[in-house]
């Protein structure tokens, strides 16, 4: 993997007036950007424009940057923040499936678990050939991390995305949450209990119809 | 589950974080724990399939089209082309919201306003009502009295009165709101106040009685209006009062009083101003007593102190001129202006009943100039408020004052009257109108007598210009006085300023005010305090006022030196030569005219046959040198 240049670099490119520097620092960041979007939307297309909104308010706001965290942090936070404001949206207008199988988003989404998820289950299914044996229950549990993480609440979805996503560690989570890292840690270890409790309930439920999902208690 | 365990460490050990001798210790925990060890690798498990998640490739040319979008932002400047809105709910700007919730939060307040206005009105007024409706209630059940304090002497002697002095009778402690007083107890009360053996205690009581209503404002007025028939009822000594109703004076219509103070109050409608203030003085002189009704009398005590005090040279600057409370109260609802009266000494109830008139005067002005029916009616709320109960003031009529000039240029004095009208923002009436109106005002002064007037006032004017005529010979006839006359309207105070303008150059007066009734008789006439000089008065001789045409020049010695003019003379001039000519004589303006606030001022230019190129000219060489002159002519 190439090294990626330092934050300083880019930023002394764009304020130089090199066009070609923007376009750079987005196509290398971009993949993070869209994969944060996607684990916190569990849509392709919804993640897809979140992330060029995110783009675009990082084009228009670099001048204001003014280097007190890190870059890919300050580019992270526009996209979490543009994936948050879009899964409020999304919580307010409700959503139905057109294969039947989907639920009312909103807060039925914290019971039903978020239908948006079954998007990116095809998108798994159908890219990757399933492996025989391992790669099977790999796969079963790809679908059930992405959809027990699609009902968590947009605070453990957030802080489990940061963490073990994207790879962040505890400051940066906090600068990009702006939460003390204590809280960060509290969270974090809430969140994966609440996703242990997803889980255990996608298990103990019957496989045969596993569009219906358990509650979950928060906590 | 997870409860029982440190967070921290269960945390720190997931994440690898854990110093060796920590993480040691927390797998022998595991080991002796096997719950912990199950959720211990199930977080484990979960954590390493989020890790495991793959990275999904974004979509081709996500870059790209958002390069794109900036791009063709920046060319056009439509928002339309901004890429997708954050927000797509339209919120207005925030100083537009702000301003929207301070005209909110002002509405708000001015509803809350006015409802709350409103409550308290309906509430004060449903109160009224309701204390209306338990007053007459506790009259008619039990005469409750108002919780009143008064002095222990009183209670001592009702208690002498009853012949009950008990130690067991515990004495109340009077004091404001505490120890209300029976019927029967009040009634005694009274009744040894009202016969003469504790008139103080009883002027002091229902001097706090008013002091208490006074300051409990309207219900306690209320309540001691209803009071007051009660009290007035139970006055049965009339006998003792010298009172026979038998003998009392009859009233007309055959009328009878039963009591002094219904005398008095029948009677005050009827009896004419001056009798009533009369009596008033006489009662004061008097001190008192049956003539009037009981508050009054009772109160009147209490004045009689402070006179006596004030003729023993106490504090009679203090309480020589103004009323006490009680004493307002009780006046304000007694019977009327008389009870009042009663108790201010002279001085100030006659500057009281002048102000009344002069209000009354003032309203009815008022009311004339506004075009109301009555002007009696207008007059109502000022004696209201002045308290006053006699019948309403008689209608005044704006005043119609006459100035007479004499003028040797009858238009250029018209047109300083004129000018003095336009500078002072004096309504100036037209001509042609105003001597239809003043035959009018004359009819509903002088009744058959105003056609009268205005044919021997216009027979003066034709007399005198006949006068002038002769004496100048063969001369024109000078232009009819009436026609030269200015009517102008202005307040009370202006007229002095008027007259003074118009003798400003002149050392005599020229202009002056004719008496109240605006008409001079013809054989002359004069105030009773004025010299009348009886050699004017004379057969064949005439004097007649010249005005100087110089009038800057200093006079001669005008009791040698000014001739006099003889001829026919009107009298007017003879009103003007019987003055005093060198002092000025102080202008007594009429007594009603003090009365009206607007009057309509006749100023009329007398012309004289001395003017310049006028008639008499030749023969007043000696005049026009002069700077004034009062000539003697051959008849």
């Amino acid at each position: 993997m190439p090294q990626q240049p330092s934050d300083q670099h880019w930023l002394d490119r764009i304020r130089d007036g090199d066009t070609s520097a923007m376009g750079e620092l987005l196509s290398a960041y971009q993949g993070r950007l869209f994969n944060v979007c996607l684990r916190m939307l569990s849509n392709r297309d919804d993640a897809a424009e979140a992330t060029q909104e995110a783009m675009l308010k990082i084009i228009q706001h670099i001048d204001s940057f003014r280097g007190r965290s890190q870059l890919s942090t300050w580019m992270i936070r526009i996209a979490m923040n543009q994936a948050t404001t879009r899964l409020r949206q999304r919580q307010r207008r409700p959503t139905f499936s057109l294969d039947g199988r989907g639920h009312a988003n909103g807060r039925a989404h914290r019971v039903g678990g978020d239908d948006q998820a079954s998007g990116l289950r095809e998108v798994l299914s159908d890219s990757r050939e399933p492996e025989p044996g391992a790669g099977v229950e790999k796969e079963e549990l790809r679908r059930q991390l992405q959809t027990a993480l699609g009902t968590l609440e947009e605070e453990f979805r957030a802080v489990l995305v940061l963490r073990d996503i994207d790879g962040m560690d505890y400051q940066q989570i906090a600068d990009v949450l702006e939460t003390p890292v204590g809280t960060v840690k509290s969270r974090l270890f809430r969140a994966r209990l609440a996703m242990r409790q997803q889980l255990q309930a996608m298990e103990d439920r019957p496989r045969s119809n596993p569009a219906s999902r358990p509650e979950v208690h928060d906590g | 589950m997870a409860d029982r365990y440190n967070h921290e460490l269960l945390l720190g050990y997931l994440e690898d974080e854990l110093s060796p001798e920590k993480r040691a210790r927390f797998e022998a925990q595991l080991g002796s724990d096997p719950e912990l060890r199950r959720l211990v690798e199930q977080l484990a498990v979960d954590r390493a399939g989020l890790r495991a998640l793959p990275h999904e490739p974004p979509p081709p040319a996500l870059v790209e089209e958002a390069i794109q979008q900036i791009e063709r932002q920046m060319l056009l400047g439509d928002p339309a082309d901004e890429p997708i809105p954050i927000d797509t709910t339209p919120r207005p700007p925030r100083r537009h919201r702000v301003l929207k919730a301070m005209a909110y939060t002002g509405l708000a307040a001015s509803l809350m306003l006015s409802g709350g206005l409103i409550l308290v009105s309906l509430t004060d007024i449903s109160a009224l009502e309701t204390a209306r409706q338990l007053a007459g209630i506790g009259q008619e059940a039990e005469p409750e009295r108002p919780p009143v304090a008064f002095d222990d002497s009183v209670e001592r002697g009702r208690r002498e009165t009853d012949g009950v002095d008990s130690p067991e009778s515990p004495r109340s402690t009077p004091t404001l709101g505490d120890a209300p007083l029976d019927a029967a107890a009040e009634r005694d009360v009274t009744d040894e106040a009202l016969r003469g053996g504790d008139d103080d205690e009883a002027g002091d009581r229902l001097a706090l009685d008013a002091a208490d209503d006074a300051v409990g404002g309207r219900r306690g007025r209320e309540r001691a209006d209803n009071e007051m028939p009660s009290i007035e009822s139970q006055l049965p000594a009339l006998a003792d009062l010298g009172w026979d109703e038998a003998t009392s004076p009859a009233l007309p219509g055959g009328r009878s009083a039963s009591s002094p103070w219904e005398m008095r109050r029948l009677t005050r409608a009827e009896r004419p101003e001056t009798e009533l203030e009369e009596e008033a003085e006489a009662d004061m002189g008097a001190g008192g007593g049956g003539a009037f009704g009981h508050e009054s009398a009772l109160v009147l005590r209490e004045a009689d102190d402070r006179r006596a005090n004030a003729e023993a040279g106490k504090d009679a600057d203090t309480d020589a001129a103004r009323l006490d409370m009680p004493e307002l109260t009780l006046s304000q609802r007694g019977s009327g202006f008389g009870d009042h009266a009663a108790d201010m000494d002279a001085a100030t109830r006659r500057e009281v009943a002048s102000a009344m008139e002069v209000a009354s005067a003032m309203a009815a002005e008022a009311a004339a100039h506004e075009g109301l029916a009555e002007a009696g009616a207008a007059n109502e709320p000022a004696a209201s408020v002045a308290g006053d109960a006699r019948p309403a003031a008689r209608s005044v009529a704006p005043q119609r004052v006459q100035v007479q000039v004499v003028s040797t240029d009858a238009e250029r004095t018209r047109a300083e009257v004129v000018n003095w009208a336009v500078s002072n923002r004096v309504a100036v009436l037209p001509a042609e109108a105003t001597p239809a109106s003043l035959r009018e005002m004359e009819g509903v002064k002088g009744g058959a007598a105003a056609g009268e007037l205005m044919a021997r006032r216009q027979a003066d004017a034709e007399a005198e210009q006949s006068g002038a005529q002769q004496a100048a010979g063969e001369r024109q006839a000078e232009p009819a006085a009436m026609g030269q006359n200015v009517y102008v309207r202005l307040e009370q105070q202006q007229l002095p300023e008027l007259v003074a303008y118009l003798n400003r150059d002149v050392r005599q007066q020229r202009a002056k005010l004719l008496p109240a009734d605006g008409y001079v008789p013809a054989d002359g006439y004069g105030e009773a305090d004025e010299p009348v000089d009886q050699r004017l008065r004379q057969q064949g001789q005439v004097a007649r006022l010249v005005e100087p045409a110089e009038p800057e020049a200093e006079p001669a010695e005008r009791s040698e030196s000014t001739p006099l003019q003889s001829g026919p003379l009107s009298p007017m001039a003879w009103e003007q030569l019987l003055r005093p000519q060198l002092t000025p004589a102080p202008m007594r303006v009429p007594m009603r005219l003090a009365e009206a606030a607007l009057m309509e001022v006749e100023v009329w230019i007398v012309p004289s046959a001395g003017g310049p190129g006028g008639p008499g000219a030749a023969e007043e060489g000696a005049a026009e040198e002069g700077a004034e002159a009062l000539e003697t002519v051959e008849p």
